[in-house]
């Protein structure tokens, strides 16, 4: 059969190499570099001469260059692939990599040395950290712990209640009471539309937690819709202080703080 | 008296304060039991503060085990509250689903909870 298109020779090889816009590096047993493409080169800004016949580890600077980290090392020896991240400083600067390593051999199929496929991801580490960054002011965000009054604090919560969040909300108010003192928390669920056994299960473990602080939670901003769902799935909220509205819930905290609201006498 | 006993009992205007170590052992918290059982005994105790504010670590052996000890001073007629549990301990106890019991009382620090006795 004939082939209808043929197959690139060594020279177009060695050039499709050079083109390959990420970094290709090979180096010998010794850790050696013998080859380096192009967009190598470019990277870090060498010429060939300056290159080949060097330790790799004088090139790239990673803090596994030189140890038994090292895994153009680990391919070397155990013949199989490693891909991983690190951090290189090149010309004083410092890029995230990520490569992979993968042992050379040759036609009898003896290692002779590594070969590292290098991607410099300092974008994609910039929206990582930015990712990370928008998720940790999101948390921050949806779980304000407020003060209210002296001793008293408000936990407004907006929106749906997971697992992780809840945590969050115990991790807020339990570091707030230990910081104000507060006698009493006052978690208002008014913005949470659906309120099922988790996540009743949830709010059943906050109170308990600040209980254990010496501080009585009580939970406000019960829909009538919520009190009907609570009722129907048969969960026990006997042991949770609730009330309907907020302002329902600070006139009970007034009365456990033994305080009371006066109208001012003309 | 066990060796492993390393708290200090305080006995201020018929209460009693006593200072948890940060690590108790099985047999350093029966040791604790025991002594401050006695203790509150023979001087006439009304109330007593337990503070955990040093505590770091608390299982839920630990944790019934105080729990019994409340009880016990609940049948004496003596008033027990708990004080200064620290944050990461409560997470701890809230992660082993330990039964809580909400009878007990807690305040954040040793003045609330004088102050609750009185």
């Amino acid at each position: 059969m004939k082939k209808k298109y043929q197959e690139a020779d060594d020279k177009l090889k060695a050039q499709i190499l050079d083109q390959i816009p990420a970094p290709v590096m090979a180096v010998n047993k010794e850790l050696i570099v013998i080859y380096m493409n192009e967009a190598g080169k470019k990277l870090i800004k060498r010429s060939a001469e300056d290159i080949i016949g060097i330790a790799c580890k004088d090139i790239i600077c990673t803090d596994q260059c030189g140890t038994d980290d090292c895994a153009m090392l680990k391919a070397m020896k155990s013949g199989k692939t490693y891909a991983s991240r690190t951090e290189a400083t090149l010309g004083g600067q410092t890029i995230p990599l990520e490569f992979s390593a993968v042992p050379l051999v040759d036609d009898s199929g003896e290692i002779i040395g590594g070969l590292e496929f290098v991607l410099d991801i300092t974008e994609r580490v910039l929206y990582e950290n930015r990712l990370k960054e928008q998720n940790h002011t999101i948390r921050e965000m949806s779980t304000p712990t407020i003060k209210l009054w002296e001793g008293v604090m408000v936990l407004p919560v907006v929106g749906v209640v997971d697992s992780m969040r809840a945590q969050h909300m115990m991790e807020s108010m339990l570091t707030k009471i230990a910081e104000t003192y507060a006698k009493v928390i006052i978690l208002d669920i008014h913005g949470v539309a659906a309120v099922d056994t988790a996540v009743a299960n949830h709010l059943i473990k906050i109170t308990k937690a600040t209980k254990l602080m010496g501080c009585d939670c009580i939970l406000s901003g019960i829909s009538p819709a919520v009190a009907q769902t609570i009722i129907q799935l048969g969960i026990d909220m006997e042991a949770i202080n609730t009330r309907a509205t907020l302002s329902d819930a600070l006139t009970e905290a007034f009365l456990m703080l033994n305080l009371e609201v006066n109208k001012k006498k003309q | 008296m066990g060796e492993d006993y390393n708290t200090s009992v305080t006995v201020i205007k018929n209460n009693l304060i006593v200072a948890l170590p940060a690590e108790m052992t099985d047999s350093c918290i029966q040791n604790i039991e025991k002594i401050i059982i006695e203790k509150t005994y023979q001087k006439n105790i009304q109330g007593v503060l337990l503070n955990f504010s040093m505590v770091s670590v608390m299982d839920t052996y630990t944790y019934q085990a105080f729990e019994h000890i409340t009880r016990v001073f609940s049948l004496m007629g003596i008033q027990t509250i708990w004080v200064g549990l620290n944050p990461g301990v409560i997470f701890g106890l809230i992660d082993l689903d330990v039964a809580i019991n909400t009878k007990i009382k807690m305040a954040i620090n040793l003045e609330i909870g004088l102050t609750l006795l009185n």
